[in-house]
């Protein structure tokens, strides 16, 4: 009768065991994503900085994202920085 | 007592009770039942088509646009890397995810150490290399994150890592999920209900008729279907049930009203018969009155014979065996014929018979047979008229068919009689001291019928006017089937 009323809980668990050690193999924890971090805020920024120097005549709007984008991630507002600095990165690639 | 066995007892008469509230076989064998189900069916298949339709083309539609990106993704960068190597790869890893306005871009470049070469992932996540494309996990600065990526070798022993944050998608997913199962639920108790609506009405509709069937059956034959007079399909349906069960009851009337007419009429000429035989037996003095007597009887006989035969002789007609033997023939000779047979028991009669007959009759039909019928009406004519009347036969092709009529000017048929005068056994109150049996009309109305057309009574003031109306020879593909 035990043993029969512990079966339910023992296959749960082994099925909730087998799904996570699907899910990882290690126990460590899941990769980090780096393209939303303070240092890719910078790299972008560089990036679009230099894009901007190569470019003919960078058309002004990126110029004054560019510029938002490079001071928002100065002040460590990552997220909103990094959407500024990419539409202005795409801006000059599309005048390219 | 031990616990566990009483435990085990409880649960033994748990069971049982349990399948005794089970419904039986029968039920599921009963119409009503199977309507409720099969209704019920309906609905949840239809149901489950809808949700598996909005689910193809909501979520559905989600996870394939982010294979399709993933796919698309994959295939530059292999391209990329064909054509410049890992640095390329690298290069064009970079600048899409600088280009990413919907931050949702995984890349990831390891060396064949599962070095990281390019990528926005701070190493290489442990996944089932023998899967093509999976769900994962990962941190980002907002907090874990679901991906869908699709990994990749390259050759050399380059592994490529593409995938897509799918989070805010299975946030929509789980909406749409918890939106479904609420319909699934509302869907399942709409379904019960209407089953049991259905089931209802089912059983309401057929009750009426199944409560009609049973009283009829235990012998309530004026029982009829009550209808709702809403014009749907179950009153059409009681309708004709009614209209069958009115046909069956006349009938039954029909035959009813005969076999009383056989023994009633059939029982006065019996009897006398053997009233006579009985009193020659008794009385006679010698053997002249009892051969009269003996005579007398069967002459009753006979007649009584003659009435049978006339009987089943319409039988046959109405039967339609006789149709087969059907032929092309002119009438007029067989009906001026007739009028030279009956011009002298007209005059013993002291009655004119006049005739005006086509010089053609096309029929299509039995000759004999009209032959009789004609017979009948001229004898009908000739015994009901008074002396010094006319009797006129007249034949006609016109063109809505053939028109035979026997007109006289005796007392006629009073109208609530005519249309009671050719079923068999009628007599009408005059005709009481006329020897006859009534069933002259009976036979040509038969004739008619036989033949696709009708015998019509008329006034001819004074006297009755009886039409025979055939149709013409062409026609005959208008004959009722045999
Ligand atoms: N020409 C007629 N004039 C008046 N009454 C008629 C005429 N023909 C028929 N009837 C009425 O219709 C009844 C039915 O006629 P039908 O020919 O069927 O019977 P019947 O002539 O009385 O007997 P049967 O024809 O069997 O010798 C007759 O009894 C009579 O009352
Ligand atoms: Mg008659």
């Amino acid at each position: 009768m035990f043993a029969g009323r512990l079966i339910l809980p023992a296959a749960l668990a082994a099925g909730i065991g087998l799904g996570a050690a699907h899910a990882q193999h290690d126990s460590g924890p899941p990769p980090r994503m780096t393209s939303d971090t303070r240092e890719y805020c910078d790299a972008l920024a560089g990036r679009v900085a230099r894009e901007q120097l190569s470019a003919r005549n960078p058309a002004p709007e990126a110029s004054a994202l560019a510029q938002e984008g490079t001071q928002l991630c100065a002040e460590g507002r990552v997220a909103p920085g990094i959407v500024r600095l990419r539409r202005a990165w795409v801006i000059l690639q599309a005048g390219d | 007592m031990d616990p566990g066995l009483r435990r085990r007892r409880a649960r033994g008469r748990f069971l049982a009770r349990l399948l005794d509230m089970l419904p039986s076989e029968r039920v599921f064998h009963s119409a009503d039942v199977r309507f409720g189900l099969i209704y019920a069916a309906l609905f949840g298949i239809s149901a489950a088509a809808l949700a598996a339709f909005v689910w193809w083309s909501t979520a559905g539609l989600l996870l394939r646009q982010t294979e399709a990106a993933i796919d698309a993704d994959v295939l530059g960068l292999t391209e990329r890397y064909n054509e410049g190597g890992t640095a390329a790869v690298r290069d064009t890893i970079q600048q899409r995810l600088a280009a990413n306005l919907d931050d949702d871009a995984i890349y990831m470049l390891v060396d064949p150490a599962f070095r990281p070469i390019a990528g926005n992932l701070d190493r290489w996540p442990s996944v089932p290399l023998d899967d093509d494309a999976f769900d994962l996990e990962i941190r980002r600065a907002r907090g874990l994150s679901k991906v869908r990526v699709r990994h990749f070798d390259l050759p050399g022993g380059y592994q490529l890592l593409v995938g897509r944050d799918v989070e805010v998608r299975g946030q929509l997913r789980g909406m749409l999920q918890n939106a479904l199962l609420w319909a699934a639920f509302i869907a399942v108790l709409l379904g019960t209900v209407g089953a049991w609506a259905v089931r209802g009405l089912f059983r309401a509709t057929l009750a009426e008729i199944s409560a009609t069937a049973m009283a009829i059956s235990a012998g309530d034959l004026t029982r009829r279907v009550r209808v709702t007079g809403q014009g749907e399909e179950f009153d059409l349906l009681a309708e004709t049930i009614n209209d069958m069960l009115d046909r069956i009851s006349r009938l039954m009337d029909g035959v009813r009203q005969v076999s009383n007419a056989i023994a009633h009429d059939l029982r006065t000429p019996i009897t006398r018969a053997r009233t006579r035989l009985e009193d020659a037996a008794l009385h006679a003095t010698c053997e002249a009155d009892l051969r009269a007597a003996i005579e007398r009887a069967t002459a009753d006989l006979d007649g009584v014979v003659s009435v049978f035969q006339a009987l089943l002789r319409i039988a046959e007609i109405e039967a339609g065996a006789r149709r087969s033997a059907f032929v092309p023939f002119d009438a007029a000779p067989v009906l001026a014929d007739l009028a030279d047979l009956y011009c002298a028991v007209a005059e013993d009669g002291g009655l004119v018979l006049e005739t005006d007959i086509a010089p053609e009759v096309q029929l299509f039909g039995d000759r004999e047979m009209i032959q009789q019928a004609v017979a009948n009406l001229l004898d009908n004519a000739i015994k009901f008229s008074p002396p010094g009347g006319v009797v006129r036969l007249a034949a006609r092709q016109g063109p809505a068919g053939i028109e035979i009529g026997v007109a006289d000017q005796g007392a006629g048929i009073p109208k609530a009689d005519r249309a009671r005068a050719t079923q068999r056994f009628f007599r009408g109150e005059t005709a009481r001291s006329t020897p006859g049996s009534g069933l002259g009309l009976a036979l040509v109305q038969a004739v008619a019928t036989l033949h696709g057309g009708a015998l019509a009574l008329e006034d001819n003031d004074p006297g009755l006017r009886a039409v025979l109306r055939l149709p013409v020879q062409a026609e005959r593909a208008a004959l009722p089937p045999a």
